[in-house]
């Protein structure tokens, strides 16, 4: 189980070349949560994410833990890329077996005492058993999305930061992956995701957002918002 | 599979022999004297008496002389007499002694159109090819041999300069085969000549003229400007090199059955 | 023709009765470019990495320099190594000129931008996620580092291919800074010079005869690493 915790992002802002990505936005995080992020496309989603995550560094952005006063993104840039688990869109394969991949994630956790019975129960968990020894990079797209997620149960996030993990899934593969998300929240990692169509995430969904005009809103604050919600799942049903 | 292939290059490069050590006497000489095989005859010899190892660079007269001057190398062993006695009175270098001679000799087509095998004097074969302005190349790379080629042109009063004249800027070997691609004329030490005659169709034409023979001087670095250089190996070399045994061994130096070398040291028995 | 068909024959009676001097100077070309591009290596592989994922000023144009120093001939470098480790140049103290050291320092900068380069271009082509896939499992940098290295290994592979190539073959820069000494600095490029120069030209197709060997061996080495990739990439 993953200890309460609470973080927070305040006034972050982002630009590219002369386009601003993010402007004096926020999200505040806590166990258990699972937020489904929409927004249309190049609204600056995926940049979030690896604001949170610690792999991008903002432009400005402040970054409060708990109780604590609010910090610089880049002193508490460490510690994001230690506790939160960013899952690229087209989930990064290691060279090697589906085996390695696990494996190498077992490895950097310390607090994994016997690694190769953790290795094989998160292997039958993610119900890929018998397919250790197949080499990762012709795993299916479903498959590859399972040993992501399986390395992210190894590493024992605070936060599971998700890229439109559905996308190109079939229904069989969905519903596994969904099943995987239910269980991380129920350990209490915090789980956000950022996808087109937050329907999927229905009853998982703690909290909705939606990104628009470089900011983050609560989808339901407001029914003009509702409305634009709206629109762009009917965008993306067309 | 990288971490084993590594481990395979660390292994070989474990059991290769050792390098050999810097305490080596470092000789710069002329490309004559290391490529005729003289050297790898004389010096096992040395080093078996002193105990010195010799490090052999073989390279033009102009670098091999660059070389002593700048301190890179403990002595010298070169053709140009002239260049010699300067880098001695610019007091680059001590102790000149003589060592041998070899010859010069002029090569050119079988034909030879401007009669150069007719001639009596160097100076006359290079007033025929002159006069006819028949091909001639010329090492033109700063070498003993090439300070020489300009020399004699300048005691036969000529000067050389037209298209017929090439300056080619590469060793002996290369030189000697560009003249028998061209069919022209050029001089050599006899040595180089002797070592490529098979293979070539130009033959000799004219030689044993005294302005042609080509001293051999051995001279250490000074001590005095260079204070690290070995001048006692360099020392024991000049000594060894000028030794009755050392002379007579030049003299008994044979390629294809030919004397290259005619010893010369005044001590010399 | 004749020349070549009989000097041919020279060479694979030379190759094959076992002349120690010929394996010497193998012994000694493969013993200095070993070591060279041993060395060319890390430095290769960290230089490679700032270019390919560091973002700072001037990285444009470092990349446009180590492109260039690609087509730098040996002898330049030959040349101004020559003038650096004479012994009234600025490292003239460490009395390196003419020998094995010199020799390899020559060859360690003929391979770096070599290695610099393909490494760059098969970081660039190989994924980022790969290295931030190592850094959000938790893997420090210098482990993540090792990681990414691993992912691009074959192409890491043809870079030492190519790197070892051009310094094995390379005559001027070796000839110039190593001098061609018997025994000690002789190698078989440098030996090829010589035996030409001499008009013992059955040697130098001999020695040619042996470096394309070498060649051989080392590429069918790489075939058969690559081999074994393509089957369980």
């Amino acid at each position: 189980m993953i200890e309460s915790f609470r973080i927070g992002f305040r006034d972050i802002s982002k630009r590219y070349g002369g386009n601003s990505v993010l402007e004096q936005t926020g999200i505040d995080i806590a166990s258990h949560d699972c937020i489904v992020i929409t927004g249309k496309n190049g609204a600056g989603k995926t940049t979030l994410l690896r604001i949170i995550a610690g792999l991008e560094e903002p432009d400005r952005g402040r970054v409060i833990l708990d109780d604590g006063a609010p910090q610089r993104w880049r002193q508490q840039r460490k510690r994001l890329l230690r506790s939160v688990m960013y899952l690229h869109q087209q989930p990064y394969m290691l060279a090697g077996s589906l085996q390695r991949n696990i494996d190498y994630a077992a490895r950097l956790n310390p607090a994994i005492a016997d690694r190769a019975s953790s290795v094989a129960k998160a292997i039958h968990w993610a119900r890929l058993d018998g397919l250790e020894a197949q080499a990762a990079s012709s795993l299916s797209g479903g498959q590859k999305q399972r040993v992501a997620l399986t390395r992210a149960r190894l590493r024992d996030p605070q936060i599971l930061l998700l890229d439109e993990p559905t996308a190109n899934l079939d229904n069989e593969s969905r519903q596994r992956t969904l099943q995987m998300l239910r269980e991380f929240c129920d350990s209490g990692t915090a789980v956000i995701i950022v996808s087109h169509d937050p329907d999927v995430f229905g009853e998982l969904a703690t909290r909705e957002l939606l990104l628009q005009d470089h900011r983050i809103r609560d989808a339901a604050e407001t029914a003009h918002e509702v409305v634009e919600l709206d629109s762009v799942r009917q965008s993306r049903q067309r | 599979m990288l971490h084993r292939l590594s481990l395979l290059l660390v292994a070989i490069l474990l059991t290769a022999p050792a390098v050999a050590g810097d305490v080596a006497l470092r000789l710069a000489t002329t490309t004559s004297t290391a490529n005729t095989g003289l050297m790898d005859y004389l010096l096992p010899v040395f080093t078996r008496k002193t105990g010195l190892e010799v490090h052999l660079i073989a390279v033009g007269t102009g670098k091999a002389l660059r070389l002593g001057q700048e301190g890179d190398v403990d002595i010298v062993l070169v053709h140009a007499r002239a260049a010699e006695d300067k880098f001695v009175a610019d007091g680059h270098g001590v102790d000149r002694a003589d060592v041998m001679y070899n010859d010069f000799i002029i090569v050119g087509p079988d034909a030879d159109t401007a009669g150069v095998n007719q001639s009596k004097t160097v100076a006359e074969v290079l007033q025929r090819i002159h006069q006819n302005e028949l091909p001639f190349i010329s090492r033109g790379d700063d070498s003993g041999t090439h300070k020489r080629e300009l020399a004699l042109w300048e005691s036969a009063a000529r000067t050389p300069g037209s298209s017929w004249y090439r300056e080619v800027g590469q060793g002996m070997g290369k030189t000697l085969q560009i003249a028998n691609e061209v069919d022209g004329y050029t001089m050599t030490d006899r040595g180089t000549w002797l070592a490529y005659q098979s293979k070539l169709d130009i033959r000799l034409l004219f030689e044993d003229d005294p302005p042609l023979f080509n001293p051999y001087g051995i001279i250490a670095v000074n001590p005095a400007r260079h204070p690290d250089i070995d001048y006692d190996g360099a020392s024991k070399l000049i000594r060894w090199m000028t030794s009755p045994e050392a002379q007579k061994m030049i003299g008994e130096f044979r390629i294809r059955g030919q004397q290259l070398f005619i010893p010369s040291a005044r001590d010399s028995g | 023709m004749d020349v070549l068909l009989a000097s041919s024959a020279e060479a694979f009676r030379l190759l094959f009765s076992g002349d120690a001097e010929i394996w010497e100077i193998v012994g000694i070309s493969f013993r200095v470019s070993s070591l060279a591009i041993l060395c060319a290596v890390p430095p290769a592989l960290i230089i490679a990495f700032v270019l390919a994922y560091g973002n700072f000023f001037g990285r444009r144009l470092l990349i446009s320099l180590f492109n260039t120093f690609l087509s730098i001939p040996a002898v330049v470098i030959g040349l101004t190594l020559f003038i650096v480790l004479s012994r009234q140049g600025p490292l003239g103290d460490f009395k390196l000129l003419f020998t094995q050291t010199a020799m390899g320092l020559g060859q360690f900068l003929l391979c770096l931008p070599i290695l610099v380069c393909m490494v760059h271009v098969s970081l660039q082509a190989a994924d980022r996620a790969a290295w931030e896939t190592a850094r959000t499992l938790g893997a420090s940098r210098v482990r993540a580092f090792f990681t990414v290295i691993y992912e691009i290994r074959f192409g890491l592979m043809a870079a030492l291919l190519a790197g070892y190539g051009r310094i094995i073959s390379e005559v001027g820069a070796s000839m110039m800074l190593g001098g061609n000494i018997a025994h000690y600095t002789r190698n078989i490029p440098t030996a090829i010079a010589l035996e030409t120069s001499k008009g013992a030209f059955a040697e130098g197709i001999a020695l040619g005869m042996v470096l394309l060997f070498l060649a051989f061996l080392v590429n069918a080495l790489l075939q058969y690493v690559q081999g074994k990739g393509s089957i369980n990439p």
